[in-house]
This record gives C-alpha cells, structure tokens and sequence, in this order.
C-alpha cells in the first residue's frame, strides 16, 4: 500500500470537514466581492470586478471605520498588555488556594456568553445604569456621563473578556521562568522594581506579545460587543460587513469588507509575528 | 574578630529543622567548604548568609556588622547559584556588567572591568554570545565572572561544578581556586562531593542532619575525622566493631571478634568501640606474617590503583593498593593484613 495513504485517510473527516464549513464559504465569499450589485436588481451574476473593493478604499466613510477598528484593537491590546502581565506576575506568587481562587475570577468572563456578557456591560453603563443612577445619587453628576454608545465602552468591555488570554499566555511563560535568577539580580544589588523591570520583564515578554497577537486579531474581528455597546451608528468593520449584508442586502460590497478585514488581520498578525520571532530567536529556545 | 561570624544560627521549616545550632567563623581570604549529603542544609545556611532566608534563631556578622536582618541586595555578597541562573535575555557581556550597572559605575570602567574579568575567565571572545549558546563549563564561567566582578565582600558557590562532568570539573577546581586566590575574596563553597571539598577549601564544615559534625583543614579531618560519619564521609573508612579488653597507657587493645588489636588511644575496659583504618593504609603481606589472614574475594584494576574485597574473620573489608608496576595478590589468594601502628584510629560507638 501506498505509505501515503493511511495519513491522508486519517486526515480525511477532519479535511472534509474544514473544506465544506471553511474554505468553500470562504472561496464563495471572495468570488461574491468582485461580483456587482444594482439596488433594483440585485446581484448581477455574470458581473464582475474590482469595484466593491474600490468603492471601500475611495470612500472615507469606510476609512474611518477602519481607523476606528484598529484603533479600537491598539487600546485593548495595549490595556489588556498593562493589566494582564502585572495580574499574571501576582497570581504565579500566590499560594495555590488563591492562586486557583483568583484564577476563576479572571477566567469567569469567558464562561459567560458573549451576549449576556454584553447585555450585563450595557446595564451598567446606559444612560439610566447603575453607575449612572450611583453618580447622580450622590451628587457627583448633574446629567448622566455618555458611556454607551461610545469607544471607551466597547474598549472596556473588550478588555473585561479578552484578558484572561493575556493573563494566562504570560502565566505560562512566567512558570519557566528560573526564581534563582530573580535572586541573582537581588544578589548583584539590583532593587525589587529594578529586578523586575531589568530581568523579570524582559523574559516574560515574549509571552505578552503572543498574548497582544491574539487579544489583537480577536478584537479586530470581535462582533457581538461593538453590536450592544456601540449600537447603529458607532460601527466597527465586522458590524459594517454585517450591516451590508442584512440592511442594505449589498452582500458582494459586505463581503469585499469582510476579505479585507481578514487580509488586514492576516497580514499585520503575520508581520507581528515574523518580527517577534526574529527578535527573540537569538535569545531563548 | 574573624571576618564572617554565624552564632547559633537555627532554621526551622514549621515543626521541621533544617539547620540547629550553627556556629563558624571564617577569616579574610579564606576558603570553606560546607560539605554533607543531601538535605543536610548546606544550602539553607548559604541563602542565610545571602539573605534570602531568615534565620528562625541566631545572628550573622560579616566585617562587624549585624547582616541577621539586612536584605540581600544590601549585602554586598557574590553568590554562583547550582543552576547558573544566569540573565538569559542579556549578552555575556551584559550579564557580567549588570552587577556594575547597580553600582552605578561609569561606562568605561565598566567596561574594562567587565573585559578584564571576562580575560579572567577565559571568555573574553564569547563577550557578545547569549548564555543559550554557551556550554555548561562556559556558562559557569559566565557566573562566577558576573559574582566576582563585583569585587564582593563574600563569595558564595552553591554546587557550582555538579553540572560538570569530570574531566572539566577537575579543571575549573583547579581554575576556581587559582581565581580566588587571585582575587583573594572570601569565598564559601558548598559541595557534597569530598574530593572537591578536598581539592580546594582552607577548612571544612562537615555536616550532618542540619548540624555541624566537625570542622578543619581538610589534611586533618580527613586523619583525625573525630566520628563515624566523618570518617566514612571523607573517603571510605573500614570499620571493625569490637570490646576494649584491656587499656595499658595510650594503648587500647580491641578484641574484634577474636581478633586483638592494638590501638592509640583512650577507653575504658569494655566498652563497645569501632577501629577504623582508610583502605590505602592496609598493606598486603606473606599469609601468617600480618596481624591476621584474609582472603581475597574481588580485584579490581583502577589504573593508578588496585581496588580490593576482602573477606576475613573480622568481616569484609577493603583495601586500595597502589600500582607499583608488579602483578598483585590475585582473586581466591589467601593474605596476610598489615598497618603502621598510627594507621589505625579509635572510634566510640554511637
Ligand atoms: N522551604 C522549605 N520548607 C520546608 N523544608 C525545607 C525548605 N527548604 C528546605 N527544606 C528542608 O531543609 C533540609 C535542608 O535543605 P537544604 O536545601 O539546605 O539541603 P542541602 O544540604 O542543600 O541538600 P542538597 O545537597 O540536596 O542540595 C531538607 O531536608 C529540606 O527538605
Ligand atoms: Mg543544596
């Protein structure tokens, strides 16, 4: 028997499967985006062209929804980087009974789903939530703070479920880390914070930058979140892609949209990924 | 008053002891060995020495000053740890110079420092590499380059050569101690290999069970161990238990199952005791002529030496014989067992 054989057989249900629900939607949604779209009638079938994908890099409408989505992507990663890596250091110094205690806590969001996740967020900060209604009951306020509806809230409630991967990608590079080496710093007269920005930061960065790759292509492509929180007008380039295709029924303009949003993401998370690869390869196994 | 001093340093774990009652005192320039089996807390008193563990009792002066309660990064102490630990995101270079760095010393001064410590070391070419790219030997280095050029009050070696094998190990004692010479630092070395502890340090702190079982030079511990777990600690010892069965001046007699033997030293009729005699001290004669017979059970060649496993009415025993050049007593033969009369040593039983 052919020695080729037997592994593409064993391949072959899980193949079959990725070929029908992933790369036939995918091949069908490009050849959808070149194809053109009259608002009387409909999708042209036999059309086709670079026209969708024109109309998005031309209009500045869509620019600033780009703009807006990686913009939205640089603040979470960078607040998710800033509270996870501290949260990760704490919690590999904890005893194990807290340390698993604190571990739910950080975990609970992704238990929860996205949409009553959401819905919680919305309560707290609309117009009429608690933390609204708390405010002005003290007299901090006189007329309630704009949080719904606004970046800062998606940015917050992105941040509340995208940090456990943080956490838990510079947890597990800080458990290789030697705690004799800490000690060596302290040995050679360096300080608690010294130590730990010249010779604790430094290693665990690798595992907060494959942390920021996937807090940062999870939210550019997040969709329920910037849906609640950021409601009709305040779009992202997912809930735009969304908007084409069920509103406007324009699908070969919303899946020009989705394919640049995943070529973008594909492109910046593999450039990423090249230059922290390339800066750490002399350093660490 | 000596230069580093531990008072009846204890270390308690909850009900556990690790270290009971420890006292030593060492004086400048001097190197001790810390020497014991595994979990003997060697390495418990070293950290209490760099300050990462609190003593539960007693006080640690070094140059004078109280240290008990001084943070390690106060202490001004160069520690090699058992596994290097060294900075592995910065260079040779930059792990040698970090040190200097604390110290807030000007760049080209530090920068000769470092070379020159790197020259010490040998590793002056290897200045740019990652610690990933070194070997084991070399990244030893690379520690002790980073702990001495401080130019530290104390150096401390944890283990720093049981990740070597042999032939290099043989190597950096001898280079180790050429470099603390150098540098004349005040070094502590822990180790549970006695050879090493042998090779290089001025004194040794046997230990035993969190205690020191007996401390000296090591020519003198080794003759004069003091106890039994000394004795078979450093080298291996034969011990034949026996009866005093008469004391005459400074002479002891043992009766060793039917056996006399004469002995230097001081008991009392009766009491249980252990001869104890280094397997190189026995010397082989003509069967009838020695203090009493023995056969040979197993030979083996070392090299150097011939190894051997005797069996006699005394119970087994062993016998190391240098190798002279002339065929030795062979396997099934029967010999006769001698010593010097100060061969032998007198050991209470306990
Ligand atoms: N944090 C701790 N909690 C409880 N017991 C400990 C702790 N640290 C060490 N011990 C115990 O103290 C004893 C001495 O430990 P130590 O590390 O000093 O041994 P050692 O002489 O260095 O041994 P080795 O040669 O194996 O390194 C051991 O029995 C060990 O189990
Ligand atoms: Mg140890």
């Amino acid at each position: 028997m052919n020695k080729w054989l037997p592994p593409y057989l064993l391949n072959g249900p899980a193949l079959v499967i990725f070929t029908v629900m992933l790369v036939v939607p995918m091949v069908m949604t490009l050849i959808l985006s070149f194809n053109s779209f009259d608002f009387y009638g409909g999708i042209q079938a036999d059309d086709y062209g670079w026209h969708n994908y024109l109309e998005v890099v031309k209009d500045s409408y869509f620019h600033e929804i780009f703009a807006r989505t990686y913009g939205i992507a640089v603040a979470v990663t960078l607040i998710c980087a800033l509270i996870g890596a501290p949260e990760a250091y704490i919690l590999n110094r904890m005893s194990k009974t807290w340390r698993s205690v604190c571990l739910l806590a950080i975990l609970g969001p992704l238990l929860i789903s996205v949409i009553v996740r959401t819905l919680g967020w919305a309560l707290l900060i609309g117009n009429n939530g608690v933390i609204n209604e708390m405010l002005l009951g003290i007299g901090l306020i006189e007329t309630p703070l704009k949080m719904m509806f606004t970046t800062g809230g998606i940015v917050v409630a992105l941040v509340h479920v995208l940090v456990p991967f943080m956490v838990l990608s510079v947890w597990t590079t800080l458990q290789k880390l030697d705690p004799q080496v800490e000690s060596a710093a302290l040995s050679l007269g360096a300080s608690h914070f010294v130590t730990l920005r010249r010779v604790v930061l430094p290693q665990v960065m690798p595992g907060v930058l494959a942390g920021s790759l996937i807090v940062f292509a999870l939210t550019a492509s997040a969709f329920a979140t910037p849906a609640i929180l950021g409601g009709r007008r305040l779009k992202v380039v997912a809930t735009t892609a969304y908007d084409e295709y069920l509103n406007t029924l324009n699908w070969p303009l919303g899946a020009a949209i989705a394919v640049i949003l995943l070529i973008a993401n594909v492109v910046v998370v593999m450039s990423y990924n090249r230059y922290v690869e390339r800066k750490y390869a002399a350093v660490f196994d | 008053m000596s230069f580093l001093t531990l008072q009846n340093i204890s270390k308690r774990y909850g009900q556990f002891t690790a270290v009971e009652d420890f006292n030593l005192s060492v004086e400048k320039g001097e190197f001790v060995s810390f020497l014991g089996p595994s979990g003997c807390g060697k390495t418990t008193t070293l950290q209490m020495i760099a300050g990462f563990e609190e003593p539960t009792m007693g006080t640690i002066h070094i140059d004078g000053n109280d240290m008990t309660h001084v943070s390690p990064n106060a202490r001004d102490i160069g520690i090699v740890f058992q596994s290097y630990a060294l900075f592995p995101h910065m260079t040779v270079a930059e792990n040698v110079a970090f040190g200097l760095e604390m110290r807030r010393i000007n760049k080209p001064e530090r920068h000769q420092r470092v070379m020159e410590t790197l020259e010490l070391v040998r590793l002056a070419d290897f200045a740019d590499r990652f610690p990933k790219a070194l070997s084991g030997g070399q990244r030893q280095r690379v520690a002790l380059a980073r702990a001495i050029v401080i130019k530290p009050q104390l150096l401390l070696l944890d283990e720093p050569l049981s990740a070597l094998d042999a032939k290099i190990r043989e190597s950096m004692q001898i280079e180790l101690r050429h470099i603390q010479n150098t540098v004349g630092v005040t070094t502590i070395l822990v180790t549970h290999d006695q050879a090493e502890a042998m090779a290089m340090s001025d004194r040794i702190a046997v230990m035993n069970m969190g205690r020191m079982a007996r401390l000296g030079e090591p020519f003198e511990i080794y003759e004069n161990p003091g106890d039994s777990f000394t004795s078979n600690f450093l080298g291996s010892t034969n011990l034949f238990q026996g009866k005093v069965s008469s004391v005459n001046g400074n002479e002891v007699s043992v009766d060793c199952s039917g056996t006399e033997v004469r002995v230097q030293g001081t008991s009392e009729t009766g009491a249980a005791v252990s001869v104890a005699i280094r397997p190189e001290k026995i010397g082989l004669v003509e069967p009838g002529l020695g203090f009493f017979d023995a056969q040979v059970r197993t030979r083996i060649f070392l090299g150097t030496s011939w190894a051997y496993q005797m069996d006699s009415d005394l119970g087994a025993f062993n016998v190391s014989l240098q190798n002279t050049g002339h065929r030795a007593a062979g396997e099934g033969e029967a010999v006769g067992i001698s010593w010097q009369a100060d061969a032998v040593g007198l050991l209470a039983e306990g």
